[in-house]
């Protein structure tokens, strides 16, 4: 703004800014307001009010106001919470802040299995025959791709696997982490951990690894007894230097999301809502149309209901990653 | 930086010369003022301040006045009744409502840029594209191929369903 002061005494009316304001001579003189014409600083304000359906609606009113959408789109996007994808008869995604359901037709999922959402894709298994996988935009549905990877060694027990730091990393049931490289080497190096926190954990019902800021988190979930809600959860960083995994009692302002399956995400809360050091999860129980959220700091547990009939809960799926 | 403004009047001058009188705390809501002012800190003997702004009438310079001096009053601007005072204030016509965020885009006054934006993401909230832009005489400006790219896009986002219709 400074760019724009004048000192006073050298202001006169010729030096004056153009008006956004134009004559309209069959108004009778009435002025009309050109609204595509706000300062983008004031399309920005209102952009950043805006809900998800209402930001794309505003994106396409005009050229004007589609090009600052644009122009803001990533900012925007990474103030949204994730949206919850629901398997229902017609596919789609909840937005527990709007209340509102959105319906999807996704032809991409015909003859095809939902394995989970990862990096803006849903993982997709192909029904027919099962060596093959697309990667598929959920909200754009575009972007189809597919890869096949056979793994060699099929003695070893995968709980959990991540693409890290351009490293497919797993973690076995022994508890080591398995490195490979899929562009080059299909083959495992073991990384052997000094701990192993994984070993006794008769009630974990998974464990997922989860990346954060360039660091590596192991996630357990221990459903005691879910209807009571009796569940635990222990989230462990890992130390490359040490080469081991070092439990953490609070989460700071990050938030996790676990899929129904395998999937695990962090969010920095602050951008959308208060809460944080806690894990939003979907549970297994078929028969609610819920989702959970346990609380890091006192261990307690609240549901959020998903209120679509016949709606399983199954992703998230993170409007930042998608567009 | 700050001395100077509280100490001194402003006066503001809008297009069509009509003259308001402000207190300098008030004016230090607006960031153009309070620049201003600093830049202006020589000639400060005699205590007053003019600024001419240029693509303001003196009706609508008049609202923004109003509406620094409450929120510039300490006293009565607290929570929940600043708030209905706000709601009460920004209920205006929408040509009012433009002047008013071109003139609290011109004197830089945040709140206010908030406010009028604010009035706006309400007026554009839940409506479709064509109902946008039959409320703000906008007109559809795009080339066939964007149309095309348009329709494409995200039409299931605002086209979606409202829970409602599910319940």
């Amino acid at each position: 703004m400074s760019e724009e002061i004048t000192p006073v005494s050298h202001l006169s009316p010729t030096d004056a800014e153009v008006s956004n304001v134009v004559e309209n001579p069959d108004a009778g003189g009435r002025e009309l307001r050109d609204w595509c014409d706000l300062p983008d600083l004031v399309l920005f304000l209102i952009l950043k009010r805006l809900s998800l359906s209402d930001f794309f609606a505003f994106s396409h009113v005009c050229k004007e106001w589609r090009f600052v959408s644009k122009t803001v789109k990533r900012e925007y996007m990474a103030t949204q919470p994730p949206l919850v994808c629901g398997i229902t008869s017609t596919h789609g995604f909840y937005s527990w802040k709007e209340e509102r359901f959105y319906k999807k037709n996704q032809p991409a999922l015909k003859g095809r299995r939902i394995l989970g959402f990862s990096h803006g894709f849903f993982i997709l298994l192909h029904k027919s025959d099962k060596r093959f996988f697309s990667l598929v935009n959920p909200i754009t549905g575009g972007d189809l791709k597919w890869a096949v990877y056979q793994r060699k060694n099929r003695r070893i027990v995968i709980l959990s696997e991540i693409f890290f730091k351009g490293k497919v990393y797993a973690l076995n049931n022994k508890g080591n982490i398995l490195i490979y490289d899929p562009s080059h080497h299909p083959e495992f190096t073991i990384l052997r951990i000094q701990n192993n926190p994984f070993s006794d954990s008769i009630y974990c019902t998974s464990t997922r690894l989860a990346d954060c800021g360039g660091e590596l988190f192991a996630i357990q979930c221990f459903e005691y007894d879910h209807r009571h809600r009796k569940v635990n959860f222990v989230v462990q960083g890992f130390d490359f230097m040490t080469c081991e995994w070092e439990r953490l009692n609070n989460l700071g302002n990050h938030v996790l999301f676990l899929d129904r399956r395998r999937g695990a995400f962090w969010d920095d809360a602050a951008n959308w809502e208060d809460s944080e050091n806690c894990i939003y999860y979907l549970s297994d129980d078929l028969d609610n149309e819920k989702f959970y959220v346990f609380h890091m700091d006192d261990g307690s547990v609240e549901d959020i209901s998903c209120p679509i009939p016949y709606c399983f809960p199954f992703c998230w799926v993170f409007p930042r990653l998608c567009f | 930086m700050a001395s100077p403004s509280h100490t001194r009047t402003v006066t503001l001058k809008s297009c069509d010369d009509v003259e308001f009188v402000l207190d300098g705390s008030v004016a230090t809501l607006s960031q153009t003022l309070v620049s201003a002012m600093a830049e202006d800190s020589s000639s400060s003997d005699d205590g007053t301040f003019t600024w001419c702004v240029s693509n303001i009438t003196g009706e609508v310079l008049a609202k923004v006045v109003e509406f620094c001096n409450k929120h510039a009053d300490i006293s009565s601007s607290r929570g929940e009744d600043l708030k209905e005072w706000d709601k009460a204030f920004i209920s205006v016509e929408l040509d009012l409502l433009y002047d008013l965020i071109l003139a609290a885009d011109n004197l830089n006054i945040e709140s206010l840029l908030d406010l009028t934006a604010q009035r706006v993401a309400d007026e554009i909230k839940g409506k479709m594209p064509h109902e946008i832009r039959m409320l703000f005489n906008i007109e559809k400006d795009f080339t066939d191929e964007e149309e095309r790219e348009i329709r494409r896009e995200h039409a299931w986002a605002y086209g979606g369903e409202s829970l409602k219709s599910f319940l």
